[in-house]
Formats: structure tokens, C-alpha cells, sequence
């Protein structure tokens, strides 16, 4: 999983930027606003996988 | 009397068939016109989905693996630490690096599709290149993690199924 990961946020970078360029081309939203959008839509306050990981290597795991 | 209430009935039922067949014929046209904008952005619902859905699982599943090596080894020492090994690691991947870039992902893919539909590119297709890390990340997952994912894992394995074919080509 990890080279998965890891090839899949390299080619992340470089269509972020491409992105990002074609955010000020747009007449529309400021590109803030459309990711804040985004953000809101994707967000997740569940930590619940971050808890239990806090709590086994306090552990000593 | 009677006839007159039998005549509004009538209309009324006209007017509720009529009003349906307005509303399906929006549908059909907010489908036909979102086109490839509508799966894009079904695709993010369904990558997100899944993603909660692997967070929750796999948290529930190294809790109870938690609690279980502590009722058996106790805590701090190499058995305990043992123990709960496979977890720590796949919590640790999950968290530090999966998660964060699904989420990466996921942000660029609907800022994308907001884009787009603010240009009013309805065959924008753009948006299968941004989700391809999060879907694929994802079903790298699944497969990485199906040992601390007990039923609910094929669940995510079957949700994430058809948006895997169109993307992870």
C-alpha cells in the first residue's frame, strides 16, 4: 500500500498545480472559496482510527 | 353535488400526474445534462463513503485487538507490543499516509468538478485523473488491510467496485 500511496500523492502534486492554474483562468469562484467548498464536503471529524493508535502506543505498543 | 366533487377529484388526479411527470422529466434532464459532472461527483460520494467506512472498521477492529492484548499480556512489554504489531502498523499506515492523501485527493477531484460546472463543462472528464489516487489508493487499502477488516470489509470491497473499474485502468 505504501508505493501505492506514495505514486498516487507524486501525480497528486502535479495536477494540484496544474489545478491551481486553471483556478485564476476561471471567472467564477476564487480558488479559497472552491477549496474551502471542497474541503467542507470531504471533511471527517471522526478520529476515531487516530484514537485507538494514540492508545496502543501509550501502550507501549 | 356529487358530480362536481368526482370532477375536482379528476383534476387533482391530473394535476398529481401531471406534476409527477414534470419532476421526472427534470430528473432526467439534471442527469442527462450533469452527465459526466453527475459521476464525478458520485464517484467522490462513494470514495468518501468508503473511506469513513475504513476508518470506522478498521478502528473498531484494533480496539477490541487492543483490549485483548492488554487483558492477555498486559501493557509495556515485548508480548503486548507483539501483540498489537499488525495493528500499530496498519493504523500507523492508514492515518499518517493513506488517509491524508485520499483526503488530498478527494478535495482536488470536487474542486475540479466545481470548476467545471462553473465553466458549464458538462463532459469535463478531468476529474477521473484527480480521483485516480484516492479510488485506487483506496482499493490498495482494502486489499492491504482485509485481515483487520472483518465482514464489513468486502461491503467496502463491493461499494468501491464500480467506480474502481472506471478509474483504476
Amino acid at each position: 500500500m505504501t508505493a501505492a500511496i506514495i505514486a498516487a500523492i507524486g501525480g497528486l502534486l502535479k495536477l494540484a498545480v496544474d489545478l491551481a492554474v486553471s483556478y485564476s483562468k476561471e471567472a467564477g469562484l476564487p480558488a479559497s472559496e472552491l477549496v474551502a467548498k471542497a474541503v467542507a464536503q470531504v471533511k471527517n471529524d471522526d478520529r476515531a482510527a487516530e484514537n485507538v493508535l494514540e492508545a496502543i502506543l501509550k501502550d507501549g505498543g | 353535488m356529487i358530480m362536481k366533487a368526482r370532477t375536482i377529484h379528476r383534476v387533482e388526479d391530473w394535476l398529481l400526474i401531471a406534476g409527477v411527470g414534470v419532476a421526472l422529466w427534470l430528473l432526467f434532464q439534471s442527469a442527462s445534462c450533469g452527465g459526466a459532472l453527475t459521476t464525478g461527483y458520485r464517484a467522490t460520494l462513494i470514495a468518501t463513503q468508503v473511506r469513513d467506512g475504513i476508518s470506522t472498521t478498521l478502528a473498531a477492529a484494533c480496539k477490541a485487538k487492543h483490549e485483548e492484548c492488554k487483558t492477555v499480556h498486559g501493557t509495556n512489554n515485548p508480548q503486548f507490543k507483539a501483540c498489537v504489531a499488525d495493528c500499530k502498523k496498519a493504523l500507523t499506515l492508514w492515518v499518517k499516509k493513506a488517509k491524508p492523501a485520499v483526503q488530498a485527493a478527494l478535495i482536488l477531484t470536487i474542486a475540479g468538478l466545481e470548476t467545471a460546472k462553473k465553466a458549464k463543462d458538462k463532459k469535463y472528464s478531468g476529474w477521473i485523473e484527480l480521483i485516480k489516487p484516492a479510488v485506487c489508493g483506496l482499493a490498495a487499502a482494502l486489499v492491504e488491510l482485509k485481515d483487520l477488516l472483518p465482514a464489513k470489509g468486502q461491503d467496502l470491497v463491493n461499494q468501491l467496485a464500480t467506480i474502481k473499474e472506471v478509474v483504476c485502468q
